[in-house]
């Protein structure tokens, strides 16, 4: 009997030595961009809470308990009840939902299709897959306005550099290697496909807005360069086009979900798109978990569009747009020096890179103020009261006075009213 | 799209394992034994389910056990922090072996990758002192589809055991044991191979019949 154990435990573990090698093996292959997502489907089926189970081993997390085995043999009935393929899937525990994509074929129409499958009871959810497109233009003759200057991020980092507060940048891949960037960046995920070291315009971009290093004598200083950067990737950059990328509702989702696991403090989503239930459930798990959203304003709806429009998240729109509605905060949006592709520099301008500095500013007034939920950090920014522009507009971000007004002191060149009074910066 | 979203679910497991380590003490004299488990998940949060092992126990001075079912069931939900809570109860019974069957009940939480639960048994198998048992249990990504599992153990019993002093053993109420594992999930099936350690090796022997010394176990799982 020791014999045949002894031949167990062999064929067990040369098993889990070629699993092994076969998972790292995955993680250098290049496999091909998303496909168009426009016959895909995400289906949720119900997740439900761990709990005891004997034949479970001891194993600590959702994905690993047996129940998977269960709910995959529930979409596979799904899916060959509706003629579906499926292509992924993805535990959620914040929705407690495991989502599937399933690939419906050429001649079925989607519409259809999900109010058919939204009335199966084994279905939680059922929605569309929507592409969602990164905010940011690159004209090149954008005059000079250096942020640092304005924000006087000098000054800002005497008090709060975002030291400890982590910043999820859900976007394209970023250059983890990049001189202004090595060693900024805590956890870095792929969620579009299993290739490694994606460096991707947008996403490297708005990584160095947010949290380029400090004082290494190259390249720029992030507004939160302190902060713990996560550098997600949800976005994939477009052919052709290097400041352009697309996300989905799923490679979105999985970001979230993953930002939610991992306590960011802060969210940067400088994307846009059309409205997405499952995007904006996690979007509201994270803001009740204490997570500020920052969005970049899609200058095409008044609104900001999705999701800086949905409610809580923080939408940011570039200083020179002039029709934003009140609620869409106004940051430098125009030159703004940042980190690229290549271990290069450049300028880049448009509502994605001031959020980006938005988050930054976020991250630090996080720092400042740990104890403060997510609801009176955003009403931070909020500094119309000290307004100097004529006629006031309640939404320019003046960092300043949203420090000023986050400790009551101020850090640099402000004005508050508090309580009737007022605090004037030195 | 919101469905009704109403359905319950079905979920089980069929097993092979090299030895059966219950809470670190050997079930199956160190030998392979065949496991199944199934589990029924209602819509709202409660769960029941039975696991059955074969298992070689030779209590000294009783009739041995080939067998053992566990009957199970509770409640748990997920609360908006994320973290789930848990409270339920199980029962033992040992086929030939009826006087060490037992039941308890636990309380419990889990967040992502990690839970936590405290047992709590009037009779731990079939003995009149009361045992408190709480375990955590976490799980380390490491690849797609590997990852390391660790579990540890804290057994606090009053009972004093006739046999330790047979092996040298000063009598104790606490018994640790732990598990290091490394797992991969291909599918459906699951591979675990994992190194087993308890802190008094005869702390069971009223059960066994024999010791449990530190070793390797290996399990090959299919879930369905």
């Amino acid at each position: 009997m020791k014999v045949r154990t002894a031949w167990l435990h062999a064929l067990l573990v040369g098993a889990l030595c070629a699993l092994v090698f076969a998972a790292r093996a995955d993680g250098v292959d290049p496999v091909a961009e998303p496909k168009a997502a426009d016959r895909e489907v995400l289906v949720m089926l119900r997740l439900p809470p761990l709990h005891f189970r004997p034949d479970a081993g001891y194993v600590g997390g959702y994905a690993t308990q047996p129940g998977s085995a269960a709910r995959q043999r529930t979409a596979e009935a799904l899916a060959a009840q509706f003629k579906l393929r499926i292509r992924e899937s993805w535990p959620m525990p914040a929705l407690g939902v495991d989502c599937f994509v399933m690939e419906a074929p050429e001649d079925l129409p989607l519409g259809p299709l999900i109010e058919r499958m939204a009335l199966d009871a084994r279905v939680e959810s059922v929605q569309a897959v929507n592409l969602f497109r990164v905010l940011a233009h690159d004209d090149p003759l954008y005059r000079l306005q250096p942020t640092a200057t304005l924000w006087h991020l000098d000054e800002l980092h005497r008090v709060a550099t975002g030291r400890n507060v982590r910043v999820a940048a859900i976007d394209s891949g970023v250059e983890l290697d990049h001189p202004d960037l090595r060693g900024r960046v805590v956890l870095a995920r792929n969620f579009v496909d299993t290739r490694v070291g994606v460096a991707e315009w947008h996403g490297t971009a708005v990584a160095g807005i947010i949290g380029a290093r400090a004082d290494n004598t190259v390249g720029i200083v992030g507004v939160a360069p302190d902060a713990q950067l996560m550098a997600l990737r949800a976005c994939w950059q477009l052919p052709g086009d290097a400041s352009a990328a697309v996300c989905s509702s799923f490679t979105l989702a999985k970001a979230l979900q993953f930002a939610i696991d991992n306590n960011a403090k802060v969210i940067n989503l400088s994307l846009g798109g059309p409205r997405d239930r499952l995007l904006e459930r996690l979007l509201a798990v994270a803001a009740s978990r204490g997570a500020v959203i920052v969005a970049a304003a899609d200058p095409r709806f008044a609104d900001g569009g999705f999701p800086a429009s949905f409610p809580g998240v923080l939408a940011v729109a570039a200083d020179d747009v002039h029709d934003a509605a009140e609620e869409i905060y106004l940051a430098p949006g125009r030159d703004i020096p940042t980190t690229l592709p290549g271990q290069r520099w450049g300028l880049v301008g448009g509502s994605s890179y001031a959020a980006a500095q938005v988050a930054g500013l976020v991250a630090l007034l996080v720092d400042l103020a740990p104890e403060q939920n997510s609801r009176q950090i955003r009403e931070s920014l909020n500094t119309s009261e000290l307004s100097v522009t004529s006629p006031p507009h309640r939404a320019i971000v003046d960092a300043c006075a949203a420090v000023a007004k986050t400790v009551g002191a101020c850090a640099c060149e402000c004005r508050i009213a508090r309580g009737g009074s007022a605090l004037q910066a030195h | 799209m919101c469905g009704s979203g109403a359905s319950a679910q079905l979920s089980g497991t069929l097993s092979a394992v090299s030895d059966y380590r219950y809470r670190g003490i050997t079930f199956s004299d160190l030998r392979p034994a065949a496991q199944a488990g199934l589990t029924y998940d209602d819509p709202k949060g409660w769960y029941a389910g039975a696991f059955g092992s074969t298992v070689q126990l030779n209590p000294p001075g009783r009739s041995s056990s080939n067998f053992q079912t566990i009957v199970y069931g509770g409640y748990a939900t997920r609360l908006s922090s994320g973290i789930s809570v848990e409270a339920g109860g199980d029962y033992s019974a040992f086929a030939g072996s009826s006087d060490l069957n037992y039941g308890e009940v636990f309380v419990g939480g889990a967040i992502e990758n990690v839970n936590a639960r405290i047992y709590y048994s009037p009779r731990y198998f079939g003995q009149p002192p009361r045992a408190l048992y709480g375990e955590i249990n976490a799980t380390l990504p490491l690849f797609d589809r590997v990852g390391l599992h660790l579990h540890a153990g804290f057994l606090r019993y009053s009972y004093d055991s006739p046999y330790l002093p047979l092996y040298g053993i000063a009598p104790t109420h606490n018994v640790v044991d732990g598990r290091i594992g490394l797992r991969a999930d291909l599918d459906r099936f699951q591979l675990e191979i994992a190194w087993v350690g308890v802190s008094n090796h005869a702390a069971a022997y009223q059960i066994t019949g024999r010791t449990s010394p530190n070793g390797v176990v290996a399990a090959v799982s299919f879930s369905f």
